[in-house]
């Protein structure tokens, strides 16, 4: 079955197509009919004229037969070879009297027979070959006596509603394929002239983003009946920037209620004089402090997907890897940065995209062993790596480590399991990856890849160190 | 040194006043926007520590109007804050610098001191790291009382890397400041001398390192004596 096309050009194409159709075919048949009817009414007039002819034609011969005195041209009529009209006359009784054609007479008995007014009639398939035949009946007197004279002729020979038809077909049917384009082409006219305004409204949309929830389409210039729907979108709009508003502010709000008492806890826990379980409470507050912070960048990445701006790759990298490296040398790692000299440009949030790469690099750190380098590179295709000398990843370990809250069987109880799937939502988000592999000579390493986009940007060897300070 | 602590979370207020007085400041604390407008009205603070989220009023706003008045002492936000847009803010509203909430005590406090370590600020005159001292106006070295003779190079890396303890910093900025010494710069000369530096600082038993971020820069730690 044809699938209904779904463009409105092309159904209303279609459907005024049909009605055009149906209306030309309705239009023939009437015309047909009509004009059947008019030869119908030609052919009785004719017929009754030369019933009327034959009546006064008919005698009795001396010798009593009945007998038809035939003029030339009604010896033409019915007696040439092939003659398509004959006639049969017949007596009160119902005998045969006369007739031209005395291979068709006896069948016309059952014809229905005149009464006081002449009577016309069509009979369908009749005498040999089935053929139509039209037939009038009229009772006259006549010097034989009253008789009953039949008239009749076969149809086929009849070609005026036929010619009518022809001539109608010549005349009008190319006015009527004429309607048919010119309603066509006033039809898509119309919908395109509305399609257009719609199609503007469409590019309007297409703007809006979590970055511009204010933008509202213009419903200026639109047919009434696309109003309605450009207005429930609109509505639709603003309820989702409400809600999107009230999660931002929840953000916000939990980010404050929560960050509060915890750097008083993490000061306070500061100022109390060393001990083993004073030392044991800070590490459990600063497991805490980094398990807020990754559960706010989860809420904040689920409430806000990222734009697509575009980010430079050497910058960000370059701006994590030094907020990360005095903590890193403070836990007796090293931390390098490796780049190519021009810019990488990805399409992508920085702040999100630096969040990744954070996680990426805390991980780094804490599972490698002291004195060894985490290795942040960018690669020139739009990607991240962070390299470490830990333990690496068990092969089938490799998918799961990216789910929420999932831990390793060696987890020594530093994460929540939160920043691998940051990582990997950042990455999704982005319509990138993230993958592990092994470090050539041991340890893991993560490589974050993201969409390039290429950017005339000049070269520009390392300034953005400069830029960034 | 005097430092205005404006926070209105009371017990915060209390850590922070005692962090800072054994840090060495002289803390004096206010609880609103308004009496912070007034302390700063009337007394010299030498640092002033801010946090946005104040009852009667946006930290920012406060600001905006110390820097309007002609104050140009350091300014360190706090904020619970972290979107980049506030930061940025804070920022352009004249903030030196900015530590989001939940943070150490300790990392408060080399904040301030990297704040006024800077030129024309309480502690720009004298530097200190460990028990290395830098006179940056007799363009001298202490360690131990030991006068430490250097090149000017090497003096000129080792007060930007004092200037900023505890934070990196990057290999193109020494670069810049060595061009008004060298004219020409060898692409080795920062790594020469920061291993010169190395040597003489252990040598003379000084209680602070230089630690390379390869690809970024270096970074001046103070080591547990």
């Amino acid at each position: 079955m044809m699938r209904w096309p779904r463009s409105l050009q092309a159904q209303l194409a279609l459907r005024l197509t049909a009605v055009l159709l149906v209306a030309a075919v309705i239009g023939v048949v009437a015309l047909f009919h009509e004009s059947d009817q008019t030869a119908d009414t030609l052919r009785r007039q004719e017929l009754l004229q030369r019933a009327e002819d034959l009546a006064r034609r008919v005698d009795r011969a001396a010798d009593g037969t009945v007998q038809v005195r035939f003029s030339a041209e009604l010896e033409q009529l019915f007696n040439a070879p092939g003659a398509s009209d004959f006639f049969v006359l017949r007596s009160e009784r119902g005998d045969i009297l006369a007739t031209s054609r005395p291979d068709l007479a006896v069948a016309t008995g059952d014809w229905p027979s005149a009464a006081a007014e002449p009577r016309y009639t069509r009979i369908k398939r009749f005498g040999p070959g089935n053929r139509e035949y039209c037939a009038l009946s009229l009772l006259a007197d006549s010097p034989a006596g009253p008789v009953t004279l039949i008239v009749a002729r076969a149809l086929e020979a009849d070609t005026l509603a036929h010619g009518v038809l022809r001539d109608f077909v010549r005349d009008i049917a190319w006015a009527v394929l004429l309607f048919a384009l010119a309603i066509l082409a006033v039809g898509i006219w119309t919908i395109r002239r509305g399609l257009d305004s719609l199609r503007a409204v469409s590019a309007q949309a297409g703007t809006i983003g979590p970055q511009t929830t204010g933008l509202r389409l213009a419903a200026d210039g639109l047919p009434s009946e696309l109003r309605p729907l450009v207005a429930g979108f609109n509505q639709a709009l603003d309820r989702l920037e409400r809600g999107l508003i009230l999660q931002r502010e929840f953000t916000a709000n939990a980010a404050h209620q929560l960050r509060t008492p915890l750097a008083i806890l993490t000061a306070q826990l500061e100022q109390l004089p060393d001990s083993p379980s004073v030392q044991l409470l800070r590490g459990d507050a600063a497991r805490m402090n980094r398990l807020v912070e990754q559960l706010l960048r989860v809420a904040r990445l689920d409430s806000v997907p990222p734009s697509q701006a575009a980010v430079e790759l050497n910058a960000l990298a370059a701006s994590a890897v030094r907020g990360l490296a005095p903590w890193a040398i403070g836990q007796k790692r090293m931390i390098g940065l490796d780049g190519p000299d021009q810019s990488v440009w990805v399409s992508g949030t920085a702040d999100a995209v630096e969040d990744a790469l954070r996680n990426l690099i805390e991980n780094a750190v804490t599972y490698s062993p002291p004195q060894s380098e985490v290795t942040v590179s960018v690669l020139a295709e739009g990607a991240i790596s962070v390299a470490d000398r830990g333990p690496g990843i068990a092969e089938q370990d490799r998918q799961r480590i990216f789910e929420r809250f999932w831990r390793g069987r060696t987890a020594h109880g530093q994460g929540a399991g939160l920043g691998l799937s940051i990582v990997a939502q950042v990455a999704a988000a982005h319509g990138g990856s993230i993958e592990v592999a092994q470090t050539p000579g041991g340890g893991a390493t993560f490589t974050l890849r993201l969409q390039k986009v290429d950017l005339d940007a000049e070269a520009s060897p390392r300034n953005w160190i400069a830029a960034t300070y | 040194m005097r430092v205005l602590v404006v926070e209105d979370e009371v017990r915060l207020v209390d850590l922070l006043r005692s962090t800072l007085t054994r840090a060495g400041f002289v803390a004096d604390a206010v609880t609103t926007s308004e009496d912070a407008g007034e302390a700063l009205a009337v007394g010299t603070y030498d640092v002033v520590i801010l946090d946005l989220g104040l009852p009667d009023g946006d930290g920012l706003d406060l600001l905006a109007a110390a820097r309007r008045s002609g104050k140009n002492m350091p300014i360190l936000v706090l904020t619970a804050r972290d979107a980049v847009e506030d930061r940025v803010r804070g920022l352009d509203a004249g903030a030196d610098d900015y530590l989001v909430k939940p943070f150490a005590a300790s990392e408060l406090v080399s904040r301030t001191k990297a704040l006024l370590r800077r030129p024309g600020h309480a502690l720009g005159a004298t530097l200190e790291a460990g028990n290395v001292l830098f006179d940056t106006i007799g363009r001298d070295v202490r360690i131990r009382g030991e006068t430490l003779t250097l090149p000017r190079q090497e003096l000129s890396v080792l007060e930007h890397l004092m200037r900023r303890v505890g934070r990196v910093v990057p290999k193109a900025v020494l670069e810049e400041k060595l061009y008004g010494i060298d004219d020409e710069l060898a692409s080795n000369a920062i790594p020469v001398h920061v291993h010169h530096l190395r040597r003489k600082l252990s040598e003379c038993g000084a209680t602070c390192a230089i630690h390379t971020v390869r690809g970024i820069g270096y970074l001046l730690t103070e080591e547990p004596s």
